[in-house]
């Protein structure tokens, strides 16, 4: 049976650490644009983590929601794109084809969660970021779209270990990095179409929402909160 | 009407074609220092990237839209108002009509620039085109960008042939040689 990735993010677990932003980032070979045009917001961060302030002033909570690419079943992005350099594989993830890319930024406009970022300047890695670029990543050129893609060059090499052992793959032995990095492991990620697995039984949760479900693009990732 | 006088009336009308003054080439110079200076700019941007252009998360799409929008706007009033002339039959409306045609067919062509600046890499704006290329991958139908240039290059041809520019074009060069 074909996979489904998906993912269960826990925010009554998640501590706000920025783990996964920076493994993130150095997993998938995202370029630093420097002080001056992240402030301009250029910056890119395939996962943010969102900060929610609840309550007056002494009695504040702070709420953290880790936002990624959403991997939507009915992707606004994709019937946008002329090039069909945004598009969705065979099992559910929503691919950025950055060769086919030519820049129109449709596909970011339309995105309900702004999870889309775009190459305004050629890439470029502080000293010593440069030496520890991942060679399972392509570098994205100038003017080409980019985003999460629940790392897919993990769960390529999941799959053909597991072929190789001549096994299926086993749920939780692929793991994208901000999952791996969670110290809390408020993020599970693995296969929805395995009804055992992990993330299937948190994605039917009853403390279970989607991020901007009435946008009714379907997302595959599930945040789980105690609900009040 | 008889002949001299279609002849006069003939000659009037392409004098502006056949003889320039020296303030022709200065307006020529000027313009086309507006051009090379907006060239320059659109070199600059592709070797640095949109990032001299403005444009930021998450506003993806800037005046370079709202350029090609308004252009496009500027180019239907011309059709609108040759349009209305023609169907109400103004018998005083052949000027007017013959300046918002020219209007309707520059807006146009100004305006079919900005999809192209636009683009994170201008160099690949064909793949926009339907055409058929060796790897047999054809632009998506469904996006609304392929239909924006279906939009313009039908637009551009109906305004070209449809509203007499071009048969006008053809009639002064016939009398001019």
């Amino acid at each position: 049976m074909a996979h489904r990735w998906g993912m269960a993010v826990d925010l009554d677990r998640c501590t706000g650490c920025e783990a996964c932003v920076t493994a993130c980032r150095a997993e998938n070979n995202i370029p630093t644009v420097g002080p001056v045009q992240a402030a301009r917001g250029r910056a890119m961060h395939w996962i943010r983590v969102e900060r929610y302030y609840e309550g007056e002033f002494p009695d504040v909570r702070v709420k953290f929601r880790p936002v990624l690419c959403q991997q939507c079943d009915a992707a606004p992005c994709e019937p946008v794109c002329p090039t069909y350099a945004s598009h969705h594989t065979e099992e559910g993830l929503n691919a950025q084809v950055y060769n086919r890319c030519i820049g129109t930024r449709y596909c970011a406009n339309a995105c309900p969660y702004n999870v889309r970022f775009f190459n305004f300047a050629n890439p470029v890695w502080d000293r010593p970021l440069n030496l520890q670029l991942n060679p399972d990543v392509s570098v994205r050129e100038v003017g080409v779209m980019e985003k999460c893609t629940f790392c897919v060059q993990r769960i390529n090499a999941g799959k053909t270990q597991a072929k190789a052992e001549n096994r299926e793959v086993r749920d939780g032995e692929i793991q994208p990095a901000c999952a791996q990095a969670c110290p809390t492991t408020a993020i599970v990620f693995g296969d929805l179409n395995d009804p055992e697995s992990e993330v299937s039984h948190l994605s039917r949760s009853t403390r279970g929402t989607k991020l901007l479900e009435d946008v009714g693009a379907k997302p595959k990732i599930t945040y789980l909160q105690r609900q009040s | 009407m008889n002949r001299e006088e279609t002849n006069k009336i003939n000659d009037d009308l392409l004098r502006p074609l056949l003889q320039t003054s020296g303030w022709f080439y200065v307006i020529v110079v000027l313009l086309g220092g507006i051009i090379v200076a907006g060239l320059g700019s659109w070199l600059y941007q592709m070797s640095r990237g949109l990032v001299v252009a403005g444009i930021k998360w998450p506003v993806y799409w800037a005046f370079y839209v709202t350029n090609f929008v308004f252009w496009i706007g500027i180019s239907h009033a011309g059709t609108l108002i040759s349009a209305i002339l023609r169907l109400v039959n103004a018998t005083w409306r052949r000027p007017v009509t013959r300046c918002a045609e020219v209007i309707t067919v520059f807006a146009l062509m100004i305006g079919a620039m900005f999809p192209i600046i636009h683009l994170g890499r201008p160099w690949l704006f064909f793949w926009l085109m339907p055409y058929p290329s060796e790897r047999q991958i054809w632009p998506n139908f469904r996006s609304p960008l392929v239909w924006d240039f279906f939009a313009i290059s039908t637009y551009l041809t109906g305004s070209n042939f449809c509203t007499h520019c071009l048969p006008k074009l053809y009639r002064s060069s016939q009398f001019g040689s």
